[in-house]
């Protein structure tokens, strides 16, 4: 059988495979190290294929469970919660915006835009939160303040505005409320739009360890990501410490192995590896958004 | 539709409502209930926390005045106590205690944001004065009155001894030669390199240089700290303020690097290399720093598991005025200052000892067994508790280190001898800082002092490393660029504050 390939060719396919390897090896590292015995990462470094294979990392880390078990919780809970009421709530939002025939368009656009342009930073919000919320230390810090992006509902306007105008039209002569038009017709055309946002969203709320170091203290409500922060900062802590005056104070402190932040590493970033491809399709529609319009 | 739209609205309006309830930090609901909020930093709240701190909170109303007290404590993960705080005091939310570990105490009680507290003492708590030596309360002084009650622990600067493997250092070096040229120089001056040189010179024609020579702060033996950034000569009569970049023994130590670079006695990728990562493996360094004192050799041993040699630098103990632990303050707003300064007397005295160790430890038997009157072996952890142990605060937080229990951490004796001995100057050898009570006011300086260390940030590791062929010249460029920055100006304001505490003092 003859395979004819075409220089032109195969230097895609190099590069294509040279390119892939990149994105593909460090997983393969990550993976590889958090399998490692510590021994070994000090004697060969990080290698591609562990020397020695010692589950130690994971075992220490599910030793005590009910800290990950519970931020998993938490973690998942608020994502989803919000990923779903934030879709609800932003396209809602973007839905009348795109209509040319809303009365108050323009000022609504730019009191929404002009948002994005400087907020107060984060003490006016915490006192807003804390005092006159009463959002801390619940669940709802991390779902509420995060519902509405400006940027997101500009996008989704966007989309909407490139929905032909025909079909709202024919909606209307067969004697269609405004909302139903919206959820019987518009919104089924929308996946690609509402599965971009919804993958923006739920990455942004999966990584979120900021809120949860401002605005939580009980340990059973942290993030995962905040979990894992915090003992790396921890240990970056002790290890400024050691540097600086008395050495009774921080003498013994036991840092996490490296093979242990890895496995916490993989641990936190695990699911999104997994639920990313279900997005893929719906993802790349809605990546041309803005490209081609009508 | 609509109405599933309005319900929907309705139910989260509500949900988030019913959250707003935080148990226990109310006062005065059960009759004089008073009920007294502790903020500290710590390894977070662990497993165990709330079941201990229950017990706590019973234990603490057999206590003489204290029947009708409880206490909310709040342990923020020490990593972000500093920001946390800031929040929390922004907020306005309602404290009474606030132990002062990495936050600016001096700024805090200038603002105003804690309560004086000699009257409080002299009234509440008469005895409280006498059980700690005048020098430690002398550190919660800011402008003349006492703000916080300063944690007492190992209060004296840490000592950098030279360490090197044993069986080298028995071959090719006079190591009580080299131990009596150090103790008997003020400063980690030539003569000291002179005879590490001596060392490292024979280690390299036996070809068992290694990885060479690390240094650590031993251009700090003679000096103090003042203020971030700037040192003070403890050997003067009249101590005088440096940059810590510019003292004669910095200068000396970068050249001495650089010299010893060019004649092969440091590695070659020190520019690069990370020398925490290499310190005390047997094929490792042969030369280097550890902060480490008279009598704990062992404790390096065991961890790094073969012989080694430690000379010491120095034969007397420096207790600086900086306090590092911090100390436990009232907050201004604090409604109850009675109950608040006479929980903190029992921390830090003998007859809250039990309550103290209960707060610290945890529960014997669930935390830690134990073993003699003063002795305990803790669970989870050894040493300092972190965030994965059932439960373990610090003792250096609480209160007055002295009165907890020892662990097995610790070396027989070592409380003693580090409280008695050291601190309180039993054998002699202690020096104490004629500044302590000395509060800087760095308010016009702040911008200057930030542009100084920004120029330290970039030159800091590369003269350290001895790797730049032309070091002497990037010393000198460096200088300029600190006084350049403002380094004279805060030099000579910091000189002034200095000498205006002495002068008071007499």
């Amino acid at each position: 059988m003859e395979k004819k390939y075409s220089i032109g060719q195969l230097t895609l396919h190099a590069f294509f495979i040279i390119a892939s390897l990149t994105y593909i090896l460090p997983f393969i590292l990550l993976i590889s190290i958090s399998i490692s015995s510590e021994a070994a990462i000090n004697q060969f470094g990080y290698t591609l294929f562990p020397k020695v294979i010692d589950f130690r990392a994971y075992k220490e880390i599910f030793n005590n469970p009910a800290q990950i078990i519970d931020s998993y919780k938490v973690t998942v809970i608020f994502s989803l919660l919000t990923t779903a009421l934030s879709v609800f709530v932003m396209t809602l939002t973007a839905y009348p915006l795109s209509r040319p025939n809303c009365k108050f368009k323009g000022i609504l656009t730019f009191y929404i835009f002009f948002t994005m342009l400087f907020g107060g930073g984060l003490v006016p919000s915490y006192i807003i939160n804390t005092r006159y919320l009463h959002l801390d230390n619940t669940i709802w810090i991390y779902v509420l303040p995060a519902l509405v992006n400006a940027w997101h509902i500009i996008i989704i306007r966007t989309f909407f505005q490139g929905l032909p105008e025909g079909l709202v039209e024919a909606a209307k002569i067969d004697g269609a409320s405004e909302l139903r038009t919206y959820f019987q017709i518009i919104m089924p055309l929308s996946t690609p739009v509402i599965s971009t946002i919804a993958f923006f969203v739920i990455v942004s709320k999966w990584n979120d360890w900021n809120t949860a170091l401002v605005y939580i203290r009980t340990p059973k409500l942290y993030s995962l990501q905040y979990m894992l922060q915090k003992i790396l900062r921890e240990s970056e802590f002790v290890n400024k410490i050691a540097q600086e005056s008395s050495s009774s104070m921080f003498q013994d402190y036991q840092i996490p192995t490296e093979s242990m932040r890895y496995a916490m590493a993989i641990l936190a970033a695990g699911p999104m590896l997994i639920v990313f491809p279900f997005f893929q399709k719906h993802f790349t529609k809605g990546l041309t958004i803005g490209a081609i319009k009508g | 539709m609509k109405k599933y739209l309005l319900l929907a609205m309705v139910m989260i309006m509500m949900i988030s409502a019913a959250s707003c309830n935080r148990p226990g930090v109310t006062s005065n609901e059960k009759g004089e209930m008073v009920t007294l909020k502790w903020l500290m930093p710590g390894p977070g709240e662990q497993q165990d926390s709330d079941m201990v701190w229950e017990e706590f909170n019973k234990k603490l109303k057999t206590y003489p005045g204290m029947e009708n007290v409880q206490v909310d404590i709040e342990v923020i993960p020490v990593a972000d106590y500093a920001q946390k705080y800031l929040l929390i005091q922004t907020s306005g939310e309602k404290v009474d205690i606030i132990q002062t570990y990495k936050l600016d105490y001096i700024l805090e009680a200038r603002n105003g944001s804690f309560m004086p507290l000699d009257d409080l003492i002299n009234k509440e708590t008469p005895d409280f004065k006498g059980q700690l030596p005048s020098w430690v309360w002398d550190y919660g002084l800011v402008d003349g009155e006492t703000y916080i009650v300063p944690n007492y622990q190992q209060m004296n600067k840490a000592i950098w001894s030279v360490v090197t493997q044993a069986d080298l250092a028995g071959q090719y070096w006079d190591v009580e030669k080299a131990e009596k040229v150090f103790k008997s120089n003020k400063t980690f001056n030539e003569e000291c390199y002179d005879v590490i040189e001596e060392y490292l010179a024979a280690l390299k024609d036996a070809g068992k240089i290694g990885l060479g020579f690390t240094g650590g702060n031993q251009s700090g033996k003679g000096y103090e700290n003042l203020v971030d950034q700037y040192v003070i000569s403890t050997y003067d009569d009249h101590p005088k303020v440096y940059h810590h970049y510019m003292t004669p023994e910095t200068k000396l130590k970068y050249m001495k690097v650089a010299e010893w670079y060019k004649k092969g006695y440091i590695r070659k990728d020190s520019l690069s290399a990370e020398p925490q990562k290499d310190i005390g493996k047997k094929d490792g360094y042969t030369v280097w720093f550890e902060q480490t004192m008279e009598g704990a050799e062992n404790r390096l041993e065991s961890k790094y598991g073969y012989d080694l040699t430690v000379v010491w630098t120095d034969d007397s103990y420096y207790i600086p005025y900086i306090c590092a632990a911090g100390g436990n303050a009232i907050a201004a707003g604090s409604k109850h200052p009675k109950e608040a300064i006479k929980l903190i007397e029992l921390m830090n005295t003998e007859k809250g000892r039990e309550l103290y160790n209960l707060l610290v430890y945890g529960i014997e038997d669930t935390h830690y067994k134990k073993i003699s009157d003063d002795k305990i072996e803790t669970f989870d952890y050894v040493g300092q508790s972190n965030s994965s142990a059932k439960y373990g605060l610090w003792k250096w937080i609480v209160g007055n280190a002295y009165y907890a229990f020892d662990t097995q951490n610790e070396i027989d004796g070592w409380k003693q001898y580090i409280f008695k001995e050291v601190n309180e100057n039993g054998t002699g050898k202690t020096k104490y800082s004629k500044l302590i009570g000395f509060t800087p006011d760095l308010s016009a300086l702040e911008s200057k002092i930030a542009q100084i260390s920004a120029v330290t940030g970039e030159y800091g590791k590369s003269l350290g490393s001895g790797a730049l062929p032309n070091a002497e010249q990037i010393y000198e460029e460096c200088i300029a660029k600190l006084n350049m920055a403002g380094n004279l100006e805060v030099t000579a304001e910091l000189q002034r504050q200095v000498d205006e505490f002495l002068a008071s003092k007499k």
